[in-house]
């Protein structure tokens, strides 16, 4: 697999296209609770799990260490649907979501060619709600009783980013 | 053969999508999920008038209307046919939640509103039509499952 590294993140942060020597440390940041409550995954993950063989997962880096991750898949209802977590609550507040969530778009407008990218997240999760306004999601749904999360039905705002208004941002959102 | 009374409304009836209604599907201007179940939409005489897609997946279903004649959205015909799904799919399966993308400023809407979807937002260019992207309202009838 090519090595693709994006830098540039604040305090050094950067994605790498993930691969097996990220395995374990996914498994780990799954599996820790610590993003549970803001997540959509709910089962422990296993290794094997892990091998991201076929998936567009990248790693969020901070020196050696791997704070988070994000990916693309298939879209709920169109473009790409992305999904993120910052496993480490001490990462979470200083900049690494927003460098993964505008690298993510990078790459979604600009290499993967699509015109629009989604995503789902909990009404209370506020701050994660503030870095993709910052990158340039609207709110476009209240989407009622969605997911099963911790024993109740839950709504989720949904939100998404057009390309071309990705690109007729002021300076770009690059 | 009739159809099971589930399936049977005050204006329509569905009954099962076959291989020779394909050319019939396409009229009504309708893409599914190749997953999807497919229903001819029919009169209460037999006419078949539009189709409809219903995706099932786990508590959560997706449904999508066609029809030859678009007056279909406002005389009734399309209300009622969603009110068949919205009545009878929850008896037969744990569904919670049926949503529906459909077209904004489109008869549609209205439809779904008449048949007791709630307009939950705004999807923009959500929709492929040809090849154009178009606006789509998410509209969505919640049930206890």
């Amino acid at each position: 697999m090519p090595k693709i590294v994006l830098t540039g993140g604040p305090g050094g942060v950067r994605l790498e296209r993930a691969g097996p020597k990220h395995a374990a440390a996914l498994r780990d940041g799954f599996n820790s609770g610590a993003a549970a409550a803001s997540t959509r995954w709910h089962l422990p993950h296993s290794l094997s799990a892990m091998s991201l063989r076929g998936q567009q997962r990248y790693a969020i880096m901070r020196s050696e260490r791997l704070i988070g991750t994000c990916r693309f898949s298939e879209p709920q209802y169109a473009g790409l649907e992305l999904a993120i977590v910052i496993f480490d609550p001490e990462e979470r507040g200083r900049g690494a979501g927003t460098f993964a969530v505008s690298k993510m778009c990078e790459i979604a407008f600009t290499t993967v060619g699509t015109h629009r990218v989604e995503l789902g997240v909990y009404p209370d999760n506020a701050a994660a709600i503030r870095v993709y306004e910052k990158c340039g999601f609207r709110h476009e749904a209240l989407l009622r009783r969605y997911v099963h999360h911790e024993g109740e039905w839950r709504d989720l705002v949904w939100m998404a980013v057009l390309k071309r208004d990705w690109l007729a941002a002021p300076g770009g959102r690059r | 053969m009739l159809p099971p009374t589930w399936l049977v409304g005050k204006k329509t009836r569905l009954r099962a999508l076959e291989v020779e209604d394909v050319p019939f599907f396409k009229r009504c201007r309708l893409a599914i999920d190749p997953q999807a179940r497919g229903f001819v939409i029919q009169t209460l005489d037999g006419t078949d008038i539009g189709v409809l897609g219903l995706l099932v997946s786990g508590p959560h279903a997706a449904v999508a209307l066609g029809f030859v004649d678009e007056r279909r959205y406002v005389d009734g015909s399309a209300a009622d046919a969603l009110r068949v799904i919205c009545n009878g799919l929850p008896r037969t399966l744990p569904v919670q939640r049926i949503e529906a993308l459909v077209p904004t400023g489109s008869h549609s809407v209205e439809a779904h509103r008449k048949a007791g979807f709630h307009r939950e937002g705004v999807l923009r260019e959500a929709l492929l039509d040809g090849k154009v992207y178009r606006d789509a309202a998410v509209m969505s009838v919640l049930f206890d499952a």
